[in-house]
């Protein structure tokens, strides 16, 4: 196991700098650099004042040799200055990442808890005119523009009733709608999975067995479909742990919420190419350590993954 | 929104590759029901001759408004009311069918093929060929989609283009994984492992064996993915990253009409219903090509 | 066909969703006036914390470079200055400066300063400190990274004279040169702020001024909350109150979506909101909010400043044809407001100088075809002008934070596809516009510019952001104006340099007068500057 551990976290590093390098090279394809655009934001600059600025901040130095400056300093620890927020990089997004934590994390658990909810209430439906209902949540849920649900809540709740503030305070209603908005559309491919797996795992010949043997239909569901039908759930929330930091960028910008998602916007706005770099290395490092913990968790949950087809564990997880 | 098309994928990547054959339908009607089942394929027709013959369907002008009609709500004349500047926001979906098609469309073609290639190569070429090949989905996962668009679309311009690469590659690892995952099944079956042993030729097994049981699950995965595509382009125009106007886009007409949402509802509301329409059916498609590949 | 009849079903729900919001909102269409209903007049009332929402956060406050709204709304009561241009007189009054002299050719300025300034940190704002805000402003600061202000162009240098006099000499004439250290980018620091590196002056923790607020605290990208100085006793001579702010505290928070700013002002939950857009005037109004159209007097209209880059528009007839092809009352009718006023020149109706040439700039499609026609573009087989091969298709590009910029556009795209011009779109993208900036192929960018330095700041220099390119008979007439000894030689150099921009050369296709429209609560008493922002000093909310 300490073997197959090392691998996982060598492959990781490897992912995480490959990713940090390719974004790297697709920034270098931006039209500007950062001190031309911040100079001339709103009114002339003078040539020589930005060239001057590109020398001390070392934009006028060969592609190559910033690559290398900035793996550099990152192993160091520095990840460079932001020009565009006046600050260094690793300040500005420690200002904003518990925001964004606080929000995807919350999200992640209540699309998981609903998830299972939803996935409970279509197996266990009676008639199969409610189940069916249940069974196009997820696609609807889906189809909904986020930021059009969270633009009609903010309207309804703030605007007409007058509960809630349009602002992030520290009332629960601020939070808990952002996380709901969020959190649907991460719920329903959860919901998908889950639904789908439980019904793979309802046509098995042990669950006639079980009713046979007089088994309540909701004993069965949770002590056996759904134990069965996590690993997959799990490897799908993986994935999703990576994308969420990203994905909260438009509920940021509805609910006026400082953010990661904002951050990574404006950087690239501004084409502030340290923090952009700063922000990958983030998520780079986010979605490859909760993959990570997946893989590991995952064998756990289900001995049969050792053994599955192509012998290697990452077999069903990927 | 972005990270929707990847999360649709994957569940839907999933779920194709966990559907089983069902084999208690075999009743005599089943020929008729198999036929009916199709019926989603009627409304995504007509859908589809919108983006051809948009003008058989309205006789509105989608880009020149009338001034004095700004923001009318709808009624028989202006089905979907007006915009802004008076356009006829119906003639506007209808037009806009097209740039929606290439741009989501774009995006589903490069995502399908390059994963699917990337699939077929880390679940046939070896074991080295599939710890590269996932490797390089796991970069793809690790950077944020949008962020890849963001880069794309400011490099270049915002077009059908830029936003459907942008949006593509963000897709391309869930079509891998789905591809690796049905390649690794089938290939544990023993008429292929029989094939491989007796030396047939790789891509002989695989255009014979391989790839017929592949294609029901990519198509199935296609169909959500368009739906998918049409929501993360309508989230980059939210964030500002849309095709310049006029041209009427499906995703762009939401999420600028939602800046009158205290005055004109339907101008985000009756776009919206289409897309939600879309892609339910779309879904549907989905599962009912999935179901009819199987076996 | 279940699932279509779930489909459906669920489809309705969302309808029912949509028209239950139009149902709460319902009254919003029916007619209101476009103003809000005055607030009760009365004495201005103690305390209180007053909320103001800016439309998008700004995390670097570097004051040399406080030429976004944004940034400025809210320096302008952080950081005073030594002059203050009063919009109602139309006249440039004492500040920290209590009196301010020029020598006969414009390249001496002496300021005397007023006794008793204090910095909120205590260090004095005496003639010493001025100096050394002069010489940041003029020279920028080279150890910190930052530029030297733009209206300071001529700026050599600056001494102190006695205890409380500062002359500052300028390597050539400025008559603009008083007016610009009016400018909320003019102002000033303590000098333990202009020793700090370009973290510490971009924070607004750090950021030390003597005005009438002072940083208490900040969420980053969410709020910053300023307090009210007590012993606060300079105010610009012409202002209300003198004396300390009537607020307590002063909030600032971000509302980036367009959509949510009048429902802010409607349920109280901000005193004040920037960026209200045209369509939620009457809501806004109808619902017992306020709504203030503050003139931009020390900028320029709203216009399409033209890059001739590209080679399509250097020909001066095509831009001329553009200028009367635009229909500015349709403008206004369609996408803005009774708040906005169809711009005259470059300047606005209330700027010292402005002279109007609306007749000659009037809407006049046939006139432009013609023109467009004698320039050589021919209407080819789409219905665009071509010439040589080449498609008569410009480009404009503006930021986002404008909301009536971008539908503005859009009209001016559909009337000039009439005159066979092919107008791309790109307002409102940011990410392209900070390309455009520095890309003279991009034909138009849209926007309006401080011009408390006059007009040659903003056209003259060779990277000039509205052209891009230095006209040398315009510079000519900005160097002459510049140069004026007195004011009415000085007024009429400022009328042809109007003429030239937009009759002449048609560099500067003018849309309308900047005006900067928000929202209110009906509690809420402000006024605001001739930039623009809002005066906290003077500001305070009625009760109940």
């Amino acid at each position: 196991m300490g073997g197959y551990i090392a691998k996982r976290v060598g492959q990781a590093l490897l992912v995480i700098w490959l990713a940090y390098t390719a974004v790297f090279i697709a920034v270098q394809s931006l039209p500007n650099d950062p001190v031309t655009i911040f100079l001339n934001s709103d009114s002339a600059a003078d040539p020589a004042t930005i060239a001057q600025m590109k020398e001390y901040y070392g934009y006028d130095q060969p592609v190559i040799v910033q690559y290398f400056s900035q793996l550099l300093g990152l192993l160091r620890g520095d990840l460079g200055y932001s020009l565009s927020s006046g600050s260094e990089v690793s300040a500005r997004i420690g200002e904003v990442v518990g925001s964004t934590l606080v929000l995807a994390g919350s999200a992640f658990v209540v699309a998981v808890v609903f998830a299972v909810a939803l996935t409970a209430a279509a197996s266990l439906a009676r008639g199969p005119r409610l189940r069916n209902l249940l069974l196009n949540l997820p696609p609807l849920m889906v189809s909904i523009p986020v930021f059009w649900l969270g633009l009609v809540l903010l309207q309804l709740l703030a605007v007409q009733l007058g509960i809630m503030s349009l602002f992030p305070d520290d009332s629960f209603l601020s939070l808990a709608v952002p996380i709901f908005v969020l959190a649907v559309h991460l719920s329903a491919p959860i919901a998908q999975v889950l639904i789908k797996s439980v019904q793979e795992v309802g046509t098995q010949p042990f669950v006639d067995v079980l009713r046979a043997k007089g088994a309540s239909e909701s004993w069965i569901f949770y002590r056996h479909m759904l134990k069965n039908a996590a690993p997959a759930a799990l490897s799908i929330a993986g994935i999703t742990i990576g994308t969420l930091l990203a994905g909260s960028v438009i509920t940021e910008t509805v609910f006026a919420r400082a953010g990661l998602g904002q951050l990574i916007l404006q950087s690239v706005t501004v084409q502030d190419i340290p923090l952009v770099q700063g922000l990958v290395l983030l998520t780079a490092v986010v979605f490859t350590s909760a993959n990570l913990l997946v893989d590991l968790i995952h064998p756990k949950l289900d001995p049969r993954i050792i053994t599955a087809s192509s012998g290697s564990p990452r077999a069903l997880a990927a | 929104m972005s990270l929707l098309a990847d999360n649709v994928d994957t569940a839907v990547a999933t779920l194709a590759a966990s559907e089983q054959p069902n084999s208690r339908i075999a009743s005599a009607s089943a020929a008729r029901r198999r036929l009916a089942q199709w019926w989603v394929l009627v409304p995504l027709a007509i859908m589809l001759s919108w983006a051809f013959l948009p003008a058989l369907f309205t006789g509105h002008d989608p880009i020149t408004g009338i001034p004095a009609d700004k923001l009318l709500a709808p009624s028989t004349e202006h089905l979907f009311g007006t915009d802004h500047l008076g356009r006829d926001v119906f003639s506007r979906v209808v037009y806009g069918t097209r740039q929606t098609l290439l741009t989501a469309g774009l995006a589903c073609l490069i995502g399908s093929i390059v994963g699917s290639i990337l699939g077929l190569l880390a679940g046939t070429a070896g074991r080295f060929a599939d710890s590269v090949a996932m490797r390089l989905v796991d970069v793809i996962l690790a950077v944020p989609a949008f962020l890849i668009a963001l880069i794309l679309v400011t490099a270049t311009e915002p077009g059908p283009l830029s936003l459907g690469l942008g949006v593509g590659i963000a897709s391309i690892a869930a079509f891998a994984r789905l591809v690796r995952t049905e390649v690794l099944r089938v290939r544990s079956r023993d008429f292929v492992q029989a094939a491989l042993m007796s030396g047939g030729k790789y891509f002989t097994v695989l255009r014979r064996h391989i790839i017929p049981h592949v294609i029901g699950p990519v198509l199935s995965l296609l169909a959500v993915d368009l739906g998918a595509a049409i929501l993360a382009i309508s989230g980059l125009g939210f964030l500002g990253f849309g095709s310049p106007p006029p041209t009427p886009e499906w995703g762009l007409l939401i999420s600028e009409g939602r800046q009158y949402l205290s005055v004109a509802w339907w101008l985000t509301t009756l776009p919206g219903l289409v897309i939600v329409a879309a892609v339910m059916l779309m879904a549907t498609l989905g599962r009912t090509i999935n179901k009819a590949f199987r076996f | 066909m279940r699932t279509a009849h779930l489909s459906l079903k669920a489809a309705a729900l969302v309808a029912v969703l949509g028209l239950t919001l139009t149902a709460c909102g319902g009254n919003s269409t029916t007619a209101a006036p476009a103003e809000g209903a005055p607030a009760a007049a009365g004495d201005p009332v103690e305390g209180g914390t007053f909320t103001f929402a800016e439309v998008t956060p700004i995390n670097n406050w570097q004051t040399q470079a406080a030429r976004f709204y944004e940034k400025a709304n809210v320096l302008n009561s952080v950081l005073d200055r030594l002059t203050y241009f009063d919009a109602e007189s139309g006249k440039l009054v004492g500040w920290i400066a209590e009196d301010f002299k020029a020598n006969n050719d414009q390249t001496e300025f002496t300021f005397t300063i007023r006794d008793g300034v204090t910095f909120s940190d205590g260090s004095a704002l005496d003639a010493e400190a001025v100096k050394l805000n002069l010489d940041a402003l003029g020279l920028g600061i080279k150890d910190a990274q930052v530029a030297p202000n733009v209206d300071f162009g001529a700026y050599k240098s600056a001494e102190v004279l006695g205890k409380n006099q500062v002359k500052v000499t300028l390597k050539r004439p400025d008559a603009n040169f008083l007016r610009a250290t009016s400018s909320v980018a003019a102002g000033l620091v303590s000098p333990k702020t202009l020793k700090l590196d370009n973290a510490g002056q971009s924070a607004i923790a750090k950021i030390v001024g003597s005005g009438p607020f002072v940083f208490e605290s900040e969420k980053p990208d969410e709020e910053v909350v300023f307090t009210s100085r007590d012993d606060y006793a300079w105010a610009p001579e012409t202002a209300e109150n003198q004396g300390d702010a009537y607020l307590d505290k002063l909030v600032i928070k971000y509302l980036p979506e367009v959509a949510s700013r009048a429902g802010a002002a409607q349920s109280g939950q901000v005193d004040l909101v920037r960026g209200l857009q045209p369509v939620d005037e009457q809501v806004l109004a109808a619902n017992g909010g306020q709504v203030f159209a503050a003139q931009g007097v020390d900028l320029t209209t709203n216009q399409a400043a033209v890059r001739i880059g590209s080679g399509k528009l250097e020909d001066v007839k095509v831009r001329q044809a553009l200028q009367i092809g635009i229909d500015r009352q349709a403008i206004k009718d369609t996408v803005l407001s009774e708040s906005y006023v169809v711009a005259g020149s470059v300047l606005n109706h209330k700027a010292p100088g402005f002279v109007d040439l609306s007749s000659e700039i009037a809407y006049n499609p046939e006139k432009s075809k013609q023109l467009l026609d004698e320039a050589g573009w021919k209407v080819g087989a789409d219905g665009i002008r071509e010439k040589d091969g080449e498609k008569l298709e410009i480009t404009v590009a503006t930021s986002n934070n404008s909301v009536v910029i971008k539908p503005a556009f859009e009209l001016i795209e559909q009337q000039w596809r009439d005159l066979g011009v092919k107008l791309v779109n790109r307002a409102a993208d940011n990410t392209f516009l900070v390309n455009a900036l520095v890309d003279d192929k991009v034909e138009f960018f849209g926007t309006r510019q401080f011009a408390l330095g006059g007009l040659g700041p903003v056209y003259a220099p060779a990277n000039n952001t509205q052209t891009l390119n230095a006209d040398e008979e315009l510079n000519k007439l900005f160097a002459k104006e510049q140069a004026a000894t007195s004011e009415e030689e000085h007024l009429g150099l400022v009328e042809e340099e109007q003429r030239a921009l937009v009759l002449d050369k048609a560099l500067a296709l003018v849309l309308w007068d900047e005006v900067q429209v928000y929202g209110a609560s009906q509690s809420a008493h402000v006024e605001f500057t001739s930039g623009t922002a809002p005066i906290f000093q003077g500001a305070w909310k009625s009760e109940g």
